[in-house]
């Protein structure tokens, strides 16, 4: 029952819908694997001119000592969001329409974040010393500076990384029992040694509700402080056009912005090329759709009172600053931006466009653009144009800035494609938890 | 065992090539064969000598390390440069140890270009020659040009030159003054160019005479000028500059006017006239300037009649004043009587004894003619010259005008022996180089005025193989007179002996008292002169090459001087103070020659001049005179070719290649303004590497000034104090003391002098001209111009800027490794070795003056032996920037603590205060109230940049003090 | 499966920890110690220290002025040895080299990284005794360093150890200094850029 919109799947379908994502790929899927690895060859070539050669082989320069890294490094940071929020403060809401696509915003937030993780390394002059932002205690008697919002991000970001990684494999041992169930031979043996001697007793279940439970209650408070932490990398900062104080919300729901648009990026290909549309149903495109264009209008929200606190402030910086950005070198990406992510998702006002993928899908791809267009304007142009006319200046990117950019979102989708294709990339457990239980004599698989 | 032998054995050095956190190789350490009490490794020994990279022979302490001299500083025991160093004598050390540098004798073998010879091969071939021209009868075949040898040298070479019956010796200087001393000759009948005291001058009324940059004495007219006009308890006097182009020195007039290109004179004779009328001058006076009807001049000049009289209030008012005349628009071939006009106004106004002296009469005055020079150009080129020997630092064939056609002349001589010791155009056509030891490792003396004997001594032993001149020169004599040492006209065996020999009279038996002073100084008496009145006439310059175009003004640059200097990269990568511009040369045309050619800054232009074209890009100045462009002089793309630093360019870029050989009617000196030419757009770009993004401050108030009325009220009254910022944090303790500066942007004149001595003692890499147009320059220390007002006639204010080691500094707590941090004497730290290279920190900086080392930079051999061994060099991927100097606090710490005493104020210096010609910077203990830079903070000029940040800066800076007519 | 991923989380962030670590340790490594081959001169310490009591200033004379303590000049070497022990084939060599005029090309034992400024003469003015840093130097036969970080000792700090940092390390210098300062009421600074400049 492929295209079953109209009748709702039996617990059998849903075993066999889903284990058939794991079958053997196509071509098509190969053909991309091999585009995206030939990206990440890109990628670490010119990582390792960077760091023959020197930061110098980017285009980074004074005023912007920062630039294209960062920006890509909060992007993925943000993306890295929708999922925890959607599995954990979705599940404390009980809101369960969420069962069919956590487990695929799961993964993208690991993955998401893994991603951001590479670049304070690729970003720092020297990284081979990078360490020296652990507090270790070291024979030199040297310690980080707990002052710096640096040093709090690596706390932030690798707390957040494991949280959500035990979360996610916790979420994934029944369905990976229910794999060694349908499956033989060596990929058995795997599959029951992962699967923890899962048997779906009673017991079991009752400790697994528990500590999931535990575990999300865990994880969503971190939803909401990593991308406060990152946000004041630049909120501590004196740089005009950094030091805001809203920039903290403003960051978090950005990020969930675009988290969501990069859920749908991934799920309505899946549920095409898979067949899944009995389990992501357009409700679920619809509320979607909703969450986006809600964050989306408050984003808007937050753009007007940066524009305003800037205006009203009477600071001459802060206001030479602003119009440096609207009207200067920079302002096709403010332009762009302001777009993507405030003009663009208002079609989402209609359900007919809520519940199309396509059009979904073109909405999400602009908001990503204008999310990544964020960052940049926040971090670019604001440095460009700062205190000191003296150093005022154009930054523009090199090879080694795109390759590098560029080879992330390949390190990304490479991790991804792999995930589709080696776990359940939908919840088996909880889909059939939202579907009238079997009768009898259709039962067998549970 | 002298100290040339000690010198040959080197112990280990720490700086060479060291690059924090990289893998140690194992080395050795070579100890002394003979202990040698005055030179102990790791300890500084300093040696005075003479700066011989201009005529203006400021005296120059060498720091000596390990036997390497590493930074050299003014010798603040000679009366010319008085401790200071101008940014040219920073930048020998380049020279001496340059990558290019000749590396031994060297002989042409046919066109295959140079061979390397041995000395005794070399010589002989010079001297055989030389003998069978002395034994044929020729001996007036032989010619002998050097660079101004005003001293024992000169005098050796001219024995030498009559021993062989050769022509009388040539000195060369592009710049002599000629026209000065005709003018002093027809007024004042004395050949000669006096000592003008600027510090007694209540108002300077110059005319083009830029002698911030290159005018007769750079560093000390810089000094005394300063001592006239700073503001000091009140007073401070005031500085009119006349000149077609905003010349860095015209940017430091409290009143600039433009005028005609080559109307100097008519003006001069203007403002005399509209004395006599206010009868503020003799009337006998008056008939020198009957002919001039201030109308008429007003119209020829472009100067109002209204700013004529209102300068001729100011300069006959003043007690006394001093007018003196220079540059290039006042090198034409109506110089002289320029100067004349200008010698007449000094009498009228009574100056003459006063502010311009004669008796300490100035080296140039002994500068051979330019005629002469021309004479011999015509007799090499009609093939009477057989031998031609050039000594070093002289380059005719690139620094006099084409038109003379010297390097055909140079061509035809059989025999060009060269005793250069870096390549350059000149050398490049001799048959034999015997390179010349650098200043820095020679004998000599230098006089730069009368009553004032510098002295030089070698401060380390030659960097490559080359000889002394002296030396190399009576050897080939006595060759080719066929007699041994210690016979004949020439006997004695080195220059040296001879030299201290000549010192005996001199040092009356102190001679290591003297070497340590630096040399022996002494006052002339004053002579007394009469002025002749008679009329000068006021014809403007003839001028060769399209009538319709616009007049050439090829003006000496204040970092090459005439070029001989351009060898240096540091020079090439300090920015020219007014574009702020590096590496690349330009050609200045005005906004409105800009319109009609329809051209943008960075687009080449083709300037043709009946001698011949340049292709170089356009530098758009509102501020030039429209009939007028302007090209710098010695710009050369020597320092050693290199992809990163500059992309090779063999095309001339030099003015001379444009100028026709035109002497000056009177004095018969060269004319450097003599040529119209006629501008084209080709079409392409050549962006210049210009540092500064905009001379506008956009209301920061960065560099701030205060009308002289308003700092007279303050310095009465005090200023009326605004409250303290408010702060929730306690005020830091500091236990010990706390190292602050105060910068007098009143007394900065923005010679970069400054910018490159940071560069020598902080082993600052040299970028290139991509990563400096890119906003990746590392100097510490920049020096800023910011222009207000009109933009065609701006007030400009220079502004050194370094880290200003804030007491709440933006870049410590945003480092997450604490590499930036504060240390408990005041400064900010940077710890390179544990630098991570986020790059918060730069970006955390309002004053963008955190630098970062983008890739590994190196310092090409030898250059690497010049590296302050007491300073790390920064390794790829940290951050560097201004640390104060913290290696010599230390070692004044640790000197007060060898003494058993506390630290004085005055005992450290940091290398730009110490250079500072007009000592703008003062340094030291912000906690002793005692200390300079503790009242100067406390002057009611006293301001921070960027004040209302909060962060406290350990460097006060003092407003400009402006007079209210300059500053439109 | 938790605990797994638990596991492997740990070791790989162990294993970073422990290959920066290494990369580190190896970037600051000084000059090998000499091997007494090495040297042109076998040179005993113990003699002229131990058995002659030869202040240790009086060869590395410039100790007390200088930021290097420098070598005895073969002048000096010869002072004594042109009587002394000339017979024996080391001070042979010694002879030759003064001979020719020629300098010494010891080998060199301590050396900083390049980034580190250590000043001998601070510490001779405040009293140091050379052994304090440099060891029993009379009881060595061929002088031989054994300084620079430990990658063991940076691992024993990992588990929470507290092991003596090796020999002319910073954290040796430090614990010194504060000690001075603590005990003995010196002014040692602990300023980085005293050292770091």
């Amino acid at each position: 029952m492929s295209n079953g919109r109209t009748s709702t799947p039996s617990f059998a379908d849903v075993n066999r819908d889903v284990l058939r994502t794991l079958e053997p790929p196509g071509n098509l899927y190969f053909a991309w694997m091999c585009f995206v690895a030939l990206l990440l060859a890109g990628f670490f070539f010119a990582w390792a001119g960077q760091v023959w050669w020197g930061m110098g082989m980017a285009g980074k320069r004074v005023p912007q000592m920062w630039a294209m890294y960062i920006t890509t490094f909060v992007f993925w940071i943000g993306i890295g969001h929708a999922g925890t929020l959607i599995s954990a403060i979705l599940y404390l809401f009980r809101a369960r329409w969420r069962t069919s696509i956590y487990r695929g915003a799961e993964a993208m937030t690991i993955f998401a974040v893994m991603t951001a993780g590479l670049f304070p390394l690729i970003h720092a002059g020297r990284m081979w010393f990078a360490y020296f932002l652990l507090p270790y205690a070291n024979q030199r008697y040297l310690w980080p500076n707990f002052r710096s919002p640096l040093v709090w991000d690596v706390f932030a970001i690798s707390t957040y990384l494991s949280i959500s990684t035990v979360f996610f494999i916790v979420g994934l041992v029944p369905d990976i029992a229910a794999l060694r169930d349908a499956s033989t031979g060596w990929r058995r043996r795997i599959f029951s040694m992962l699967a923890l001697g899962w048997e779906g007793s009673d017991t079991q279940w009752r400790h697994y509700r528990r500590a999931y439970g535990l575990l999300a209650s865990l994880a969503t408070p971190l939803v909401l402080s990593v991308h406060s932490v990152v946000s004041w990398d630049f909120a501590m900062a004196l740089v005009p056009g950094w030091h805001s104080t809203l920039f903290a919300p403003f960051f978090v729901d950005g990020a969930i912005f675009s988290g969501f648009a990069m859920v749908l990026i991934l799920i309505l290909p899946m549920r095409h090329f898979f067949h899944l549309h009995a389990y992501v149903t357009e409700k679920h495109l619809d509320m979607m759709g909703k969450l986006i264009l809600v964050t989306g209008l408050v984003l808007t929200y937050f753009y007007i009172c940066e524009v305003f606190t800037s205006l009203y402030s009477g600071e001459h910086i802060e206001k030479a600053s602003l119009f440096w950005k609207v009207t200067a070198t920079y302002a096709w990406a403010l332009w762009t931006m302001y777009f993507c992510n405030c003009v663009a998702p208002l079609v989402l006002f209609w359900k007919r466009a809520r519940t199309s993928p396509v059009v979904l899908y073109v909405v999400s791809i602009l908001v990503l653009i204008g999310m990544w267009f964020e960052r940049f304007n926040i971090i670019v142009p604001s440095l460009g144009h700062d205190f000191y006319p003296y150093t005022w200046g154009i930054y523009y990117p090199s090879p080694t800035d795109s390759m590098i950019v560029i080879g992330s979102f390949a390190f990304f989708f490479l991790l991804f494609l792999g995930f589709i294709k080696l776990m359940p990339s939908l919840s088996i457990v909880e889909v059939k938890e939202t579907i009238p239980p079997p009768v009898r004599d259709r039962a067998h698989g549970h | 065992m002298n100290r040339r032998d000690f010198f040959k054995i080197v112990t280990v050095s720490g700086a060479a090539a060291a690059t924090g956190g990289c893998q140690q190789a194992s080395e050795s350490i070579l100890p002394l064969v003979v202990p040698n009490e005055h030179l102990v490794p790791g300890v500084a020994s300093w040696f005075s000598t003479v700066c011989r990279e201009c005529p203006a022979g400021c005296g120059v302490i060498a720091r000596n390390r390990e036997g390497r001299v590493v930074k050299l500083e003014g010798n603040p025991d000679h009366p010319v440069s008085a401790g200071a160093l101008c940014l040219r004598g920073q930048a020998a050390l380049q020279g001496l140890y340059h990558p290019d540098r000749i590396t031994g004798p060297q002989v042409r073998e046919g066109s295959a270009g140079f061979k390397a010879a041995t000395w005794d091969a070399a010589s002989k071939t010079v001297a055989d020659k030389l003998a069978a021209l002395k034994n044929g009868g020729k001996s007036r075949a032989i010619a002998v040009v050097t660079q101004l040898e005003n001293g024992n040298l000169g005098g050796l070479l001219d024995r030498w030159v009559q021993a062989l019956g050769a022509r009388p010796r040539v000195t060369l200087e592009p710049f002599a003054y000629e026209s000065i001393r005709a003018a002093n000759r027809a007024t004042f009948n004395r050949d000669a160019i006096p000592y003008y005291a600027f510090e007694d001058a209540e108002v300077v009324l110059s005319f083009g005479a830029d002698f911030i940059e290159t005018w007769l004495s750079n560093v000390s007219y810089a000094r005394t000028f300063k001592r006239m006009h700073s503001f000091r308890d009140g007073r401070a006097g005031t500085f009119i500059h006349v000149e077609p182009r905003q010349s860095l020195t015209a940017a430091n007039a409290d009143e600039w006017v433009r005028n005609a290109p080559g109307t100097e004179g008519l003006l001069a004779l203007a403002i005399l006239r509209a004395m006599v009328d206010e009868g503020m001058a003799d009337r006998r006076f008056g008939e020198a300037a009957a002919s001039v009807d201030l109308k008429r001049a007003a119209d020829e000049t472009g100067v109002s009649v209204e700013t004529i009289k209102r300068i001729a209030k100011a300069f006959g008012h003043a007690k006394p004043g001093l007018a003196v005349g220079g540059g290039v628009s006042v090198s034409g071939t109506n110089a002289t009587q320029t100067q004349i006009a200008i010698n007449l106004l000094n009498a009228a106004a009574g100056n003459v004894g006063k502010t311009v002296r004669f008796g300490a009469d100035s080296a140039y005055g002994k500068v051979t003619p330019y005629a002469e020079v021309a004479n011999l150009a015509g007799a090499m080129a009609g093939g009477e010259i057989e031998a031609l020997i050039l000594g070093p630092g002289v380059n005719p064939v690139f620094t006099l005008p084409s038109g003379l056609k010297l390097a055909d002349a140079i061509r035809k001589v059989p025999l060009v022996v060269s005793f250069a010791n870096v390549p350059d155009q000149t050398s490049e056509l001799a048959h034999v180089v015997l390179p010349d030891t650098h200043w820095l490792e020679s004998w000599g003396d230098y006089s730069p005025r009368e009553g004032v004997v510098g002295f030089l001594q070698p401060t380390m032993s030659p960097v490559r193989d080359s000889r002394p001149m002296g030396d190399t020169l009576l050897r080939i004599g006595r060759a080719a007179l066929g007699v041994e040492e210690g016979k004949g006209p020439i006997p004695w065996p080195t220059f040296e002996q001879y030299l201290k020999g000549a010192w005996a009279p001199l040092v009356k038996g102190d001679l290591e008292g003297a070497l340590r002073r630096g040399g022996v100084f002494g006052d002339v008496a004053p002579a007394a002169v009469t002025a002749k009145v008679a009329a000068a006439d006021s014809t403007p310059p003839k001028l060769a090459g399209d009538a319709g175009g616009l007049t050439l003004l090829a003006y000496p640059s204040l970092r090459f001087y005439d070029g001989r200097s351009a060898v240096s990269s540091w020079l090439q990568e300090a920015p020219d103070s007014m574009t702020q511009a590096v590496w690349d040369a330009w050609v200045e045309i005005s906004t409105d020659t800009a319109k009609k050619l329809g051209v943008v800054q960075g687009d080449m232009l083709a300037v043709k001049s009946p001698q011949g074209t340049l292709e170089l890009p356009a530098y758009i100045s509102p501020t030039l005179h429209p009939s007028a462009v302007a090209i710098p002089m010695g710009h050369r793309y020597t320092p050693y070719q290199r992809p990163r630093y500059v992309a090779a360019d063999t095309k001339s870029v030099n003015p001379m290649d444009l100028l026709p050989a035109v002497a000056d009617a009177t004095s018969g000196g060269l004319a450097f303004m003599s040529v119209k030419v006629t501008l084209t757009k080709l079409g392409t770009r050549r962006p210049l590497a210009v540092l500064q993004a905009t001379h506008d401050q956009d209301h920061r108030e960065i560099a701030q000034h205060v009308d002289l009325g308003a700092a007279r009220e303050q310095a009465l009254r005090g200023r009326p104090a605004e409250e303290a910022h408010p702060t929730l944090y306690p005020d830091q303790k500091y236990p010990g003391p706390r190292w602050g500066m105060t910068i007098d942007v009143d007394a900065c004149v923005g010679c970069q002098a400054c910018v490159v001595s940071c560069q020598a003692e902080n082993n600052v890499p040299v970028v290139g001209k991509a990563s400096a147009a890119y906003g990746r320059q590392l100097h510490w220390m920049r020096l800023e111009r910011w222009a207000e007002g009109k933009p065609e006639h701006p007030a400009n204010i220079f502004l050194p800027m370094l880290c200003q080691h804030c007491e709440v500094a933006p870049c410590e707590p945003v480092c997450p490794v604490y590499a930036a941090y504060r240390t408990e004497e005041g400064l900010n730290g940077q710890v390179y070795n544990r630098c991570v290279g986020t790059r918060y920190c730069g970006n955390n900086c309002p004053y963008h003056v955190r630098r970062f080392n983008w890739f590994q930079y190196e310092f090409p051999a030898p250059l690497e032996v010049q590296l302050n061994p007491d300073v790390t060099v920064r390794q790829l991927g940290v951050m560097e920037k201004c640390t104060m100097c913290v290696q010599r606090i230390i070692a004044g710490k640790d000197r007060a603590r060898d003494e058993k005493r506390a630290v004085r104020d005055g005992d450290i210096q940091t290398a730009c205060q110490q250079t500072c010609p007009t000592q703008a910077i003062t340094f030291g203990n912000l906690k002793d109230e005692g200390s300079g830079a503790t009242k100067l903070t406390h002057s009611p000029r006293a301001y921070h940049v960027l004040e209302e940040i909060g962060t406290r800066p350990s460097i006060t800076y003092l407003r400009k003090v402006v007079r209210g007519g300059g500053h439109a | 499966m938790t605990a797994k991923a638990g596991v492997g989380a740990l070791g790989a962030a162990l294993l970073a920890v422990l290959v920066f670590l290494a990369i580190s340790s190896w970037s600051r490594q000084p000059a090998a110690a000499a091997k007494p081959s090495a040297q042109p001169i076998n040179f005993p310490h113990n003699v002229h220290v131990g058995t002659y009591k030869i202040d240790c200033q009086y060869c590395h004379s410039d100790a007390r002025r200088s930021e290097y303590a420098g070598l005895p000049s073969v002048e000096r070497c010869m002072g004594c040895h042109k009587i002394a022990g000339a017979d024996k084939a080391e001070i042979k060599k010694l002879a030759e080299y003064h001979a020719k005029k020629e300098p010494i090309p010891w080998v060199r034992v301590n050396k900083l990284p390049e980034f580190t400024y250590f000043p001998h003469k601070a510490h001779i003015r405040a009293g140091l005794k050379c052994q304090t840093c440099h060891g029993a130097v009379e009881t060595m036969t061929t002088y031989a360093a054994d300084t620079g970080p430990k990658l063991t000792v940076d691992l024993l700090n990992l588990a929470g150890l507290r092991p003596a940092p090796p020999p002319l390390t910073m954290g040796w210098c430090v614990d010194c200094h504060r000690e001075q300062n603590a005990t003995a009421g010196r002014h040692a600074p602990l300023d980085c850029v005293t050292c770091h400049h």
